[in-house]
């Protein structure tokens, strides 16, 4: 068993980088399975009858199709390990630069969104575990499971339709109004503006920014409030909040300091867990307002459908999704000294 | 036989469905309505839609709801109100499907991870864990995308690309099943018996599967539905211009932009409502399932650890060294004793000398505690519990009053009705009263300050009584501000390492977390932490039941010696007779929620008078906990107690009268109480009257022994 202190934390972190080693491999190679192998030949499935087949093959030739499987495979993985994804088939760019483009935006999507969601959640979730069997809480839970049941892109063109259309209020799509971009520094246009000082961009930032938030933020949200209310319930009624009842201390005191407080420690590792969720919704949510992100790309390749760009980015979705899992668990260890123990 | 199984099962299932809290019962109703109409609307789809899924001939073009067509209709002519039917039936279709597909493979896979175990298994799960971290949606579009060529795009392909996602649930089901049978030792009995293990697996591990794939079959039937929707509004669900909730409103962006709302509401609130039910009744259906579950597993047997290790590197420490000698000899009575080195502590105790009985207290001195007449009252599921029923107790101000009695007799109660901490659903009827101000006529604020302040109480586990995330200097601030918000923080600080200090903790340890302390250890932080604030009356619980026998006598030994030196009374709850011969003054011996006698601890210990305290003092062989089995019988259900004398059933000289008169507590000449009819003043009616009982001791079914009346 580790002692507490300082080494244990780098220990931890080295163990876990080593475990997520094979989960990586299994995921590009089921992604290379998948989207390479299953499909046939990715020319013909792709471009079909547009091309002569002179052409195909020579696309072929220059995307390294015609080589054995197994060679395809190591160079794929070997590939990957340079960062390089392959190119669209449809428009022969490399997929990599797409990414580069495309993910900012993504990553701006998501965060506010789980901003959105952690708020919502957290807040109602624990008032419904505080008032616990109240209408308040039987509400808060009905709103847990209807956000939850709501189709993202429904719920996207449901706020279109009132914030947008019937209100003039929002845009229905788009990231920022034309040509009022801010610098780039970092690519994620609130962080630019900000920087920047650029307070027009600032606020067409958030005006288009808005109602995608909010619409992918609330949906998780609804996951939220159910995970916070049913931690709450346990963390009220633990030992340690009678024992600081018996000690006298004021319900208000009780309630935050203790058991709203040790009701957050798992939210870190379930905002990891939701994380996938997220990646999931930012596609039909970023499909809905167009806005120019992966997921959009995505489905603009799939209604294309472009094979090797397909299989890049969910190649890169793959590395993301394990990059997530590793940095929130190491998080957590940094959080709460007793995960390391185990 | 089968009948009788099946009813029972059904008995079960009612008396947990009542059990179940009414908000939970009526939402899981809710959700079954919900489930059940839109199945009968799939079922029925073709009578209840007035149109054809696909029929658009003499259906007007974006018509806003009307009657003729209720939900409306699209650009291309379709009536929505029978497109969502029709998307109702198609996604049960998918749902089944998929979840047959799933358990085919989900079911097989576990099986053979779980049964031939090693790398096979670790693989297996290696890459179920990979399949379960990947966002879920994407893994069916991948899956639909690249089986395009193979099976199209009808309803077995949306099935096998929403199958995907939950096949590791199946997997993981059936594997860890599998791995529990395995490592049972009925299978092993089974196996010796002639039973093949495929019998074993049919009979085992299916039978649990199925158990558990009502729940798995809700909970994803509302996420496979979300999902199909998803995958057809990304254009990769069924073959148009079949009916799909997901398709239609994709379709139907361009008309809401156009402010034609009907063609996307219609088909979204179908998902919303049919997700919500199906939820609810996932998560009603978990709700009582899981508590049962639990139940079950404690019921074979589950062993909870009851000494607490010492977590390695830590040692149970007497850190006389580390104490601070507070030279300048100010601040209160608690720095006089952290002050006191451990060595001189130990002679204080005279051996054998006990505190006089109240009659010989100085006049005008206010007892610690005064508990009159107090009785409390649990309201369980299967009616009023009376745990604690009419109790009296006094406590004088130094003074150390044992409680000992059977496991269930109420002392935890009575403990926790003294400082009002019991659960939400009891009722305290009674007096307390601690040095003159009654506690149970304070305003909910009042209490909350006398707690801490004027009274403490000592939980039994120490383990988890202690905030994980707060240090334990921290726990001792807030506890202090709380009843003492002009005392500053260094002061608070202070005050916190002195109290450690008293209890032997080192001052240099009260920036450490909860978890860096041995169970000992923190006990002894728990009673640091009630005694800051000098309270006039300490209740420990079973103190130290989850710690060994050298932590034990060294936390009671500082126990003692606090409450003579801060002149506190102290309620000791425990089941070791030991203990309390050795530290405290008096003994209350409890019964069925009744003190049935209270006396002096050497007048209890030379010649106990209550046939039940005689039988407690007989069990003990050593300095041992006490085994109480040695009592035949067990204690009267608290649901029906019987008239007249609670212990009259075990009691080997209970009389007829003892089934009549409930004896009350009266005092004898040797200063102890006793609540029988063989003592004079149990009968209230006769006051002078004992009764003697005649012939032999009865047995535990024999008929009450005669007994004869005596006038004093
Ligand atoms: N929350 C509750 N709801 C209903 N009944 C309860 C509750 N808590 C305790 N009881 C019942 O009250 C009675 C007294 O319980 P209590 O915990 O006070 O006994 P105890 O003497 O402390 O036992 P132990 O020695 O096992 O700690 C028991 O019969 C128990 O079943
Ligand atoms: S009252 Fe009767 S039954 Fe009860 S203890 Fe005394 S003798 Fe036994
Ligand atoms: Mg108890």
């Amino acid at each position: 068993m580790a002692r507490a202190g300082g080494g244990s934390l780098r220990t931890y972190v080295l163990v876990r980088l080593v475990l997520a080693v094979p989960i990586l491999f299994i995921l590009l190679t089921t992604t290379f399975l998948l989207l390479r192998v299953a499909p046939g030949d990715p020319i013909t499935a792709t471009l079909g009858d547009r091309v002569s087949d002179v052409r195909a093959a020579q696309i072929r030739k220059d995307l390294g199709l015609d080589r054995p499987l197994w060679r395809q495979y190591i160079s794929y993985l070997g590939k990957v390990g340079q960062g390089d994804f392959g190119n669209a088939i449809t428009t022969n760019r490399p997929i990599a630069k797409t990414i580069g483009d495309r993910f900012p935006a993504t990553l701006e999507l998501t965060l506010a969104s789980m901003v959105v969601a952690v708020g919502v959640g957290v807040l109602l979730g624990a008032a419904s575990a505080r008032f616990r069997d109240t209408p308040l809480d039987v509400g808060g839970r009905l709103l847990g499971i209807v956000l939850y049941a709501a189709p993202i892109f429904w719920l996207g063109i449901m706020l279109q339709l009132v914030f947008s259309i019937k209100l003039h209020l929002l845009p229905t799509g788009g990231r920022i109004a034309p040509f009022s971009e801010p610098r780039t520094i970092t690519h994620l246009y609130v962080v630019d503006s900000i920087l920047t000082g650029d307070w027009a961009a600032l606020g067409s930032t958030l005006r288009y920014l808005t109602l995608p938030a909010f619409t992918l933020g609330i949906v998780i949200g609804g996951i939220f409030i159910r995970l916070v209310r049913v931690n709450m319930l346990q963390t009220l009624k633990s030992d340690y909040v009678e024992a600081a009842r018996a000690r006298g201390i004021p319900e208000r005191a009780v309630v935050f300091r203790h058991a709203f407080k040790n009701a957050l420690v798992p939210v870190v590792t379930i905002i990891g867990l939701q994380f996938a969720l997220l990646l999931s919704g930012a596609v039909l949510t970023e499909a809905t307002f167009t806005w120019p992100g992966l997921g959009l790309s995505l489905y603009q390749f799939l209604q294309n459908r472009d094979y090797t760009a397909v299989q890049g980015l969910v190649t890169f979705y793959a590395l993301f999704v394990v990059a997530v899992s590793l940095l929130i668990d190491i998080i957590s260890a940094w959080v709460d000294p007793r995960i390391r123990f185990s | 036989m089968t009948a009788t199984r099946s009813s029972a099962r059904r008995v079960r299932y009612r008396n947990l469905w009542r059990s179940t809290h009414p908000t939970a019962r009526r939402l899981i109703v809710i959700g079954s309505v919900i489930t059940a109409v839109f199945l009968v609307a799939a079922i029925a789809a073709s009578l209840v839609a007035p149109y054809g899924q696909a029929d658009f001939k003499g259906i007007p073009q974006l018509q806003p709801p009307s009657w003729s067509h209720p939900f409306g209709t699209t650009n291309l002519r379709y009536d929505v109100f029978s497109r969502v039917i029709y998307g109702t039936r198609l996604a049960f279709e998918v749902v089944a499907l998929s979840t047959a597909f799933a358990m085919g493979i989900g079911v097989p896979l576990g099986l053979l991870a779980g049964y031939a175990g090693r790398w096979l298994d670790r693989v297996l799960v290696l890459v179920m864990d990979a399949m379960y971290a990947f966002p879920s949606l994407l893994l069916a579009i991948v899956v639909a995308f690249a089986l395009r060529r193979y099976v199209g795009q009808g309803v077995p392909a949306a099935a096998l690309a929403i199958s995907v996602i939950y096949v590791p649930q199946y997997f993981r089901v059936v594997r860890n099943h599998t791995l529990a049978v395995r490592e049972e030792t009925f299978v092993e009995a089974a196996r010796a018996m002639g039973a093949t293990r495929s019998t074993i697996i049919r009979k085992y591990v299916l039978f649990n599967v199925v158990q558990s794939v009502p729940v798995i079959f809700t909970v994803n039937a509302a996420d496979a539905i979300l999902t199909l929707a998803g995958l057809g509004f990304l254009g990769y669900g069924v073959r148009i211009p079949a009916a799909e909730w997901g398709y239609d409103i994709s379709r139907a962006i361009s008309d809401a932009a156009n402010g034609f709302w009907w063609t996307s509401l219609f088909p979204g609130l179908a998902i919303l409502f049919l997700v919500t039910g199906l939820t609810l009744v996932g998560e009603g259906i978990n709700d009582i399932i899981n508590p049962l579950l639990r139940r079950r597993g404690v019921a074979l047997g589950t062993v909870v650890p009851t000494a607490v290790g010492i977590p390695s590197g830590q040692v149970e420490t007497s850190p006389v060294v580390d104490i601070p000698i507070d030279a300048t000899g100010e601040g209160g009575t608690l720095d006089a004793v952290a002050a006191v080195p451990v060595t001189e502590l130990e002679p204080v105790r005279p051996a054998r000398s006990r505190r006089p009985p109240e009659a010989d207290r100085p006049p005008g001195e206010l007892p610690s505690l005064e508990v009159r007449d107090i009785r409390v009252t649990y309201g369980s599921a299967r009616g009023p519990v009376v745990a604690v029923d009419g109790v009296d107790l006094t406590i004088w101000p130094g003074e150390s009053v044992g409680l000992v009695g059977e496991s269930g007799c109420g002392k935890s109660t009575l403990g926790r009705a003294i400082v009002g901490v019991l659960p939400e659903e009891s009722s305290v009827e009674g007096r307390v009263v601690v040095a003159g101000d009654d506690l149970r006529e304070m305003s909910a604020a009042e209490l909350r300050r006398a707690r801490g302040e004027r009274v403490a109480l000592v939980f039994q586990e120490p383990m988890t009584r202690l905030d994980p995330l707060q240090r334990v200097e921290d726990h001792f601030v807030e506890t202090i501000r709380a009843h003492r918000p002009e005392v500053k923080k260094r002061e608070a600080r202070r005050m916190a390492r002195h109290a450690l200090a008293a209890m032997r903790i080192p001052p240099t340890r009260a920036r450490n977390y909860p978890h860096e302390f041995s169970g000992g250890m923190r006990q002894r932080i728990m009673i640091a932490l009630g005694i800051v604030l000098d309270p006039e009356l300490v209740i420990a619980d079973e103190p130290t039941t989850s710690l060994d026998v050298i932590v034990e006598a060294q936390i009671l030994d500082l126990l003692d010696d606090l409450r003579r030196r801060l002149d506190m009374g102290l309620l000791l709850i425990t089941h070791n007779l030991g203990i309390v011969a050795e530290t405290c003054d008096r003994v209350a011996v409890m019964y069925a929620g009744k003190i049935v006698e209270l006396a002096p601890v050497d007048v209890l210990f030379a010649s106990p008078k209550h046939p039940y305290a005689q039988g407690l003092l007989a069990s003990v062989i050593s300095l041992d906990t006490v085994k109480l089995a040695s009592i035949p019988g067990s204690p009267p259900d608290l649901l029906h107690p019987p008239v007249g004398c609670r212990f009259a059933e075990r009691c080997p000289f209970a009389m007829e009268v003892c089934h009549r008169v409930e004896p009350v507590r009266a005092r004898l000449d040797d200063g102890g109480d006793v609540a029988c009819h063989m003592f004079p003043g149990a009968d209230p009616s006769h006051p002078g009257q004992s009764w003697v009982p005649q012939g032999r001791r009865r047995g535990l079914d024999d008929a009450p022994v005669p007994g004869e009346p005596v006038d004093q």
